[in-house]
C-alpha cells in the first residue's frame, strides 16, 4: 500500500498495527500527514531499556514535558508510582491516560510512530509482541506504527506470535521531486542583507545550480539529505564570484573609484554594512546566461569532487568549502581551471609523518605476518649459510609426475585470496622472526643486534602500537610472550607507503600481491 | 479514457448499454469466456446493464457523499469482521462456528449458574478468530446477566455477571508478573483491596469504584495492587470471591515455559477443587493457542487437573464461505445515522439517490467478485492462509484507492493490493537504486556464483574493480567518452555498502569480532538473482547488465 492512503486510512478507521517499509528514509517527508490527535514519535535507537520506551510513550501521549524545575518527574508524578518498572504498569498507566482523555463523546485515538524499528529486534526483542498487540492488550484505540529500512520480515519474531500488520511502503522520490525538494530547501529569512549567499533575488540561480548539481551527482548520490549537504557545501563558492562582482559594482558606486574587492566570508554572507542605500534590485544583477553558463562549466568538476568528498564525510563540508573556494580573483568570465582533485583521506599521511623508521618496519612486518601465509615463510626470507638470499617464488606450482607430463598445481576452489579475505593472526615469535628479516634484508647482513636489548625495545615498540590500535591483539591473556596472537589492521595502501619510505618493495615481500 | 462517460446516474435510470464503447477492454471480457458454473452465476446476477459499470469513471456530484461514508462503513466493517456464524449462510464452515460458539457458552454457564469448575482449551489456527469468538461470548453472558440482574436484583446472586480476568502469555512472561495483573484485575473488577470476600453486596461497591476510576484515574495506580501478603494465595482464593471468575489465559503455550507450571498447577487445581453449593462461585480457565501439541507439553501433574476439553475453532472450510464473508464485508450497508448526515447535510441528496447508491454499489461489488482476477485472488489466498486478517487487509488498500473519479473497485487495484498485502517485495525499487548500490549488487551476485558464500568488503572492491579495468580495457568510445563501466572512488563504493548494510540487503554472516576491520567482516548478500537481474532491466543500464550477464 502506498504511503500516500495512509491518512484517509488513519482518518476513516485506524488499524492496531501499520508497518511502514521505508528503504530510502523518507518517512520523516510524511509524519506531517499520519499525525492524530494524540501522537508521539519515538526512534528506537534511542530506547536502551523499556522504562525508556515506556515514558517516552506516556510522556509523549500525555505531552507532559520533563523538566528539572519538576525533578524531572515523569507523567503523574510521585503519587502514581513508578508505572515504568514492567509492561503491566505500564499497560495500566497507558489505561488510565486513555480514560483522563476520554471525552463524553469520543474516545481518544492514539498513534505511536516508532522509527527504526528494526533495532528493537536487537535492543528489546521481547517487546516487540507485546507492541504489536498494545491495542488489544491495553483495549484502547492506539495505532501502532513500525517504521524501518528494512522489510517487516526482518523484524518480526522468528516464532508466529506477532499479528501481521498492514504494509505500508514509501516509494523514493523521482528526480524532478528531488530537485524541487532540494530548490525548496532554500531557506527565506525575513530579512536577508542585499549581498548574502541567500539572498532570495538569488533563487533563479539557485535552482540553475541544483539542476547542474543534481545532474553531475545523481548516478552517484541519489538521497536528497546528501545532496543538500552537498549542495550547502559548494553554494558558498560557487556564488562568490557574483557576490564579488556585486560589491565592486557597489563600491565603484559608492566612491566613483576603482573596484575594490572585500574579503568575502564563505560560510555565510558578507559585510552588510550600508546596505539600505542602494537597496535597487537592478544594481544587484544575477548573471546573465553565457555567465552562468560559464559558471556552471567551471564548477562542473568541483561538484563530482564535492560528491566523492563529503558523501562518504572524508571531511567536514565547512573545511571543504574553504578550502575549495575559488580565488577572489576569479570572475565568471575567466575560463575554467583544471578540475579540482578529490580529497584522499588525509589520516594516513598525519600518521605517517609521526612515526619512526622503527615503526615503519614493524608495521610493513605485521602486514607481511598477517597475509603471508606460514608455510611460505622460509621461501621468503630463507638464507644459505653463506648469507646469500634464496628465494623461492611461487610459479613453481608445477610439479613432474611420473609420467612426465606436467600439472598445475590447482588452487583450491573456493579459497579466497588471503589479500581479500582479511588480515589472520600470527604468534609474536614469527612476527619478530620476519621483522629481523626485514631489517637484515634492509639494512645488509653487517648490523648486528644486541638481541636482548632488541627484543625489550620491540615488546615496549609492540605494546605501544597495540595501544595505538594499529596492532590487534587477538588473545585475551594479558601476558606477552612468544605465543601472543596479533594481527594487523593497516591496510595494503599504507604499508605499500610505508615500505616506499623505507625503499623496501612491499610486492617482493608478500607472498600474494596482485 | 477518451470518450467522456457519463455518469453513473443517467446509466442507472436508463437500463441499455449506454456506454459500451468506452468500455475498457481487460474490464469484463474473461466473464464472457469463464466456466459454466462463472456463466451462471454472471447470468443471473447481472444484466447487460451492468456490464459497464466500472467504466462509469466519474461519479455524478449527488453520489459522491455516499463514497466516503461507504469507505468508512467498510473499513469499520474490515476493522470487525463479522463471525461466520453471524452471516446467513447455511454451510459446514458456519455450522462449525456456531457449534464453538455455544459450547463456549454451555461452558461457561455452566461455571456462572451452576458454580461449576470447568477447564477448556481453545485450539485454532492463527487469524481464525479464537480471541474474538471468546470475547463475544464473554460479552453476550455478560450482558444477558446484567440485563437479568436489572429485572430482579434481588436473585442477583445467581445471575451475577461473572469477573473476567485476562491474561497474555505476550505480556506476562513469568508467573510473578501474571500473578500481580491477576491481582490488579481482580481488585479492579471487586472494588476493594480485599476483594470482597466477606462483602456480599459487591455490585454496589463496583460501581462506586468505576465512577472514581475517572476522576482520581492517577492516584490509583498504586492502590490497585492487593497487599502483597495477599498475593501469593490469590489463585487459591478465586472460588471463595462473591461473583464467579473466569480466567482467560491468551498465549496458552507461552504460560507452559514458566518454571514449573506453576501457575497453570495452581489453575487448575483451585478449577478441580471447585465444589458447587457451599456459597462458593464457579471457576472457569480458559486458555487460548494455536499450538497442536499444547497438550503434549503440560507436564503430568499439570495434565491431570486439566479437563481435556478443547474446542476447536476453525477458519472458513471452503472458498464460498471465505467470499460470503468478504462480499458481506464489502457490502455493509450505510448506517441510518450516516444516510441521514448526508442527506442533511445537502438538499440535493434524496431518499432515491440513497437507494441509487446502494444498488449501484452493491453491483460493483458484485461485479468485482465475479471478475476472473478476484476469484483467483480468493483462491490463491484461500490456499495459502485462511487466515481472515489478511483479507481484510488485502481489501483495505483496495476500498481506500477509491476516488470521485474512480469509485469501484477495479480487478486491477484489487489484484495489485493482494500482492502487496499477501507476499509483498521483500526489497522493492531495487531498480530506484544509485550505480554504486546496484554494482555492488552486481559484484555480490558474480562472487555467490563464483562459489563464495559471503563476502567482504575487499572482495566487492576487487571485483568491481576488475570490472571496470575490463571494460575500459575495450576501447570504444562515443564523443571522446568511454562507455565502460564507470569507476568509482573507493570510499563512495564503502558508503554504499554501508547504507545497503543498512536496510538489510547485505546480513552479518558468521561470527565476526569487534576487532576485524570493517572491510572484512563477512556479509551475504540476501537478493535473488532474478531480483538483480528485473531491476537491472528496469534500470536500463547497459553497461551493468553487460557485466551482470558476462561470467567471470
Amino acid at each position: 500500500m502506498d504511503i500516500k492512503l495512509l491518512p484517509s486510512l488513519l482518518a476513516l478507521s485506524p488499524p492496531p498495527f501499520i508497518h511502514i517499509h521505508d528503504p530510502f528514509d523518507q518517512v520523516s517527508y510524511h509524519t506531517d500527514t499520519l499525525k492524530a490527535d494524540y501522537h508521539v514519535e519515538i526512534d528506537c535507537i534511542e530506547c536502551i531499556s523499556p522504562r525508556v520506551l515506556y515514558t517516552r510513550i506516556i510522556n509523549g501521549l500525555a505531552s507532559w514535558s520533563v523538566s528539572w524545575d519538576n525533578a524531572c518527574e515523569c507523567w503523574g508524578g510521585r503519587s502514581s508510582g513508578d508505572w515504568s518498572a514492567s509492561w503491566d504498569s505500564f499497560i495500566q498507566a497507558f489505561t488510565v491516560l486513555a480514560r483522563q482523555l476520554q471525552t463524553v463523546d469520543s474516545q481518544p485515538r492514539f498513534t505511536l510512530l516508532l522509527r527504526n524499528a528494526d533495532m528493537l529486534r536487537e535492543i528489546l526483542p521481547n517487546l516487540i509482541v507485546p507492541l504489536a498487540r498494545l491495542s488489544e492488550l491495553s483495549n484502547s484505540s492506539v495505532t501502532i506504527i513500525f517504521c524501518s529500512k528494512c522489510p517487516w520480515v526482518d523484524t518480526r519474531p522468528v516464532w508466529g506470535s506477532s499479528p501481521d500488520p498492514l504494509l505500508v511502503v514509501i516509494p523514493p522520490l523521482t528526480a524532478a521531486q528531488t530537485i524541487s525538494h532540494l530548490i525548496s530547501l532554500f531557506p527565506s529569512p525575513p530579512s536577508t542583507p542585499r549581498i548574502s549567499i541567500y539572498n532570495p533575488h538569488l533563487k533563479p540561480l539557485y535552482e540553475h545550480y541544483i539542476q547542474a548539481l543534481h545532474s553531475a551527482c545523481a548516478l552517484t548520490v541519489s538521497d536528497p539529505r546528501q545532496l543538500a549537504y552537498i549542495a550547502a557545501a559548494r553554494w558558498p563558492g560557487f556564488v562568490s564570484p557574483v557576490l564579488q562582482e556585486w560589491h565592486a559594482s557597489r563600491d565603484a558606486r559608492r566612491s566613483g573609484k576603482g573596484p575594490r574587492v572585500p574579503p568575502t566570508n564563505q560560510d555565510g554572507g558578507t559585510s552588510s554594512e550600508g546596505d539600505e542605500e542602494d537597496d535597487d534590485v537592478e544594481h544587484y544583477p544575477l548573471p546573465t546566461t553565457e555567465e552562468r553558463m560559464r559558471l556552471l562549466h567551471h564548477f562542473k568538476p568541483s561538484f563530482s569532487s564535492a560528491s566523492a568528498t563529503l558523501y562518504p564525510r572524508l571531511k567536514h563540508a565547512r573545511a571543504w568549502a574553504r578550502q575549495n573556494a575559488p580565488p577572489h580573483t576569479f570572475r565568471s568570465s575567466m575560463s575554467p581551471e583544471k578540475a579540482l582533485r578529490t580529497e584522499q583521506d588525509s589520516s594516513a599521511n598525519t600518521l605517517l609523518q609521526g612515526l619512526t623508521t622503527h615503526v615503519k618496519l614493524m608495521l610493513v612486518a605485521s602486514y607481511v605476518a598477517s597475509f603471508n601465509p606460514i608455510r611460505t615463510d622460509a621461501r621468503m626470507f630463507q638464507r644459505t649459510s653463506d648469507g646469500i638470499k634464496r628465494r623461492l617464488r611461487k610459479g613453481g606450482g608445477v610439479r613432474k609426475t611420473r609420467r612426465g607430463t606436467t600439472t598445475k598445481v590447482l588452487v583450491p576452489f573456493l579459497q579466497l585470496s588471503r589479500s581479500l579475505a582479511g588480515p589472520s593472526p600470527f604468534p609474536l615469535d614469527r612476527f619478530l622472526a620476519i621483522y629481523e628479516a626485514l631489517c637484515i634484508e634492509m639494512k645488509g647482513d653487517t648490523v648486528s643486534f644486541d638481541r636482548e636489548v632488541t627484543r625489550v625495545q620491540m615488546l615496549t615498540t609492540v605494546t605501544e602500537l597495540v595501544g595505538m590500535q594499529l596492532l590487534q591483539r587477538t588473545g585475551a591473556d594479558e601476558k606477552m610472550d612468544g605465543s601472543t596472537m596479533l594481527k594487523t589492521s593497516i591496510d595494503l595502501s599504507l604499508s605499500q607507503k610505508m615500505a616506499k619510505q623505507l625503499k623496501l618493495d612491499l610486492s617482493e615481500i608478500l607472498w600474494d600481491i596482485e | 479514457m477518451s470518450v467522456p462517460a457519463p455518469s453513473f446516474d443517467s446509466y442507472d435510470s436508463d437500463d441499455s448499454v449506454a456506454i459500451t464503447p468506452s468500455r475498457p477492454s481487460t474490464s469484463r471480457s474473461p466473464i464472457k469466456k469463464s466456466s459454466p458454473s462463472h456463466a451462471r452465476v454472471s447470468s443471473t446476477q447481472l444484466s447487460p446493464s451492468k456490464v459497464s459499470m466500472q467504466t462509469a469513471s466519474n461519479l455524478s456530484p449527488h453520489l459522491q457523499p455516499f463514497l466516503e461514508a461507504q469507505k468508512r462503513a467498510c473499513l469499520t466493517a474490515l476493522a470487525k469482521p463479522p463471525l461466520l456464524s453471524s452471516l446467513s449462510h447455511d454451510d459446514d464452515a458456519v455450522r462449525a462456528d456456531a457449534v464453538t460458539f455455544a459450547s463456549i457458552v454451555n461452558l461457561l454457564e455452566g461455571t456462572i449458574d451452576r458454580g461449576e469448575g470447568n477447564s477448556c482449551l481453545v485450539l485454532g489456527p492463527r487469524g481464525s478468530g479464537k480471541t474474538r469468538i471468546v470475547r463475544e461470548t464473554i460479552s453476550q453472558l455478560t450482558l444477558s446477566r446484567t440485563s437479568e440482574g436489572n429485572k430482579s436484583s434481588s436473585s442477583a446472586q445467581k445471575s451475577a455477571s461473572p469477573i473476567v480476568v485476562w491474561l497474555s502469555g505476550y505480556a506476562h512472561t513469568n508467573d510473578k508478573l501474571a500473578m500481580k495483573e491477576i491481582g490488579r484485575q481482580l481488585v479492579l473488577q471487586t472494588g476493594s483491596k480485599d476483594l470482597g470476600i466477606p462483602d456480599d453486596n459487591d455490585r454496589d461497591s463496583e460501581d462506586e469504584f468505576e465512577t472514581d476510576k475517572g476522576s482520581a484515574g492517577l492516584a490509583h495506580l498504586n492502590s490497585i495492587l492487593p497487599p502483597a501478603s495477599h498475593l501469593s494465595s490469590i489463585v487459591t482464593t478465586l472460588s471463595s470471591l462473591p461473583r464467579p471468575t473466569i480466567i482467560i489465559l491468551d498465549a496458552f503455550d507461552l504460560f507452559m515455559g514458566h518454571a514449573r507450571q506453576a501457575l497453570l498447577y495452581c489453575l487448575l487445581d483451585t478449577v478441580q477443587n471447585c465444589r458447587a453449593g457451599e456459597g462458593r462461585q464457579g471457576v472457569a480457565v480458559i486458555g487460548i493457542t494455536s499450538r497442536v501439541d499444547c497438550l503434549n507439553m503440560l507436564e503430568k501433574r499439570v495434565k491431570s487437573r486439566f479437563s481435556h476439553r478443547i474446542i476447536r475453532c476453525s477458519p472458513p472450510s471452503n472458498i464460498s464461505a471465505y467470499m460470503t464473508l468478504a462480499r458481506a464485508v464489502l457490502k455493509t450497508p450505510l448506517t441510518d445515522a450516516e444516510a441521514k448526515l448526508i442527506q442533511d447535510s445537502d438538499e440535493d441528496v434524496s431518499e432515491t439517490s440513497l437507494l441509487s447508491w446502494r444498488t449501484a454499489w452493491d453491483r460493483s461489488i458484485d461485479e468485482l467478485l465475479d471478475t476472473r482476477e478476484a476469484q483467483r485472488v480468493f483462491k490463491e489466498t484461500f490456499e495459502l492462509v485462511r487466515d481472515i486478517g489478511l483479507l481484510c487487509r488485502i481489501l483495505t488498500p483496495a476500498l481506500l484507492e477509491l476516488t470521485p473519479t474512480s469509485p469501484w473497485i477495479t480487478p486491477a487495484n484489487f489484484v495489485s493490493s493482494a500482492r502487496q498485502q499477501r507476499a509483498p517485495d521483500r526489497f522493492p525499487f531495487l531498480s530506484e537504486f544509485s550505480y554504486p548500490c546496484l554494482s555492488l549488487m552486481v559484484a555480490a551476485n558474480h562472487i555467490h556464483t563464483g562459489g563464495h558464500e559471503t563476502l567482504t568488503f575487499e572482495h566487492l572492491f576487487d571485483t568491481f574493480s576488475r570490472a571496470t579495468k575490463q571494460s575500459s580495457s575495450v576501447n570504444v568510445s562515443l564523443d571522446g567518452v568511454s562507455i565502460g563501466l564507470q569507476t568509482l572512488p573507493r570510499e563512495i563504493l564503502f558508503a554504499a555498502f554501508e547504507y545497503l548494510i543498512s536496510i538489510g540487503i547485505f546480513k552479518h554472516s558468521g561470527t565476526s569480532s569487534s576487532s576485524t576491520a570493517r572491510q572484512f567482516v563477512r556479509y551475504r548478500c540476501e537478493v535473488d538473482k532474478k531480483d538483480i537481474k528485473a531491476a537491472l532491466d528496469k534500470k536500463n543500464h547497459t553497461q551493468l547488465k553487460r557485466w551482470f550477464s558476462r561470467a567471470t
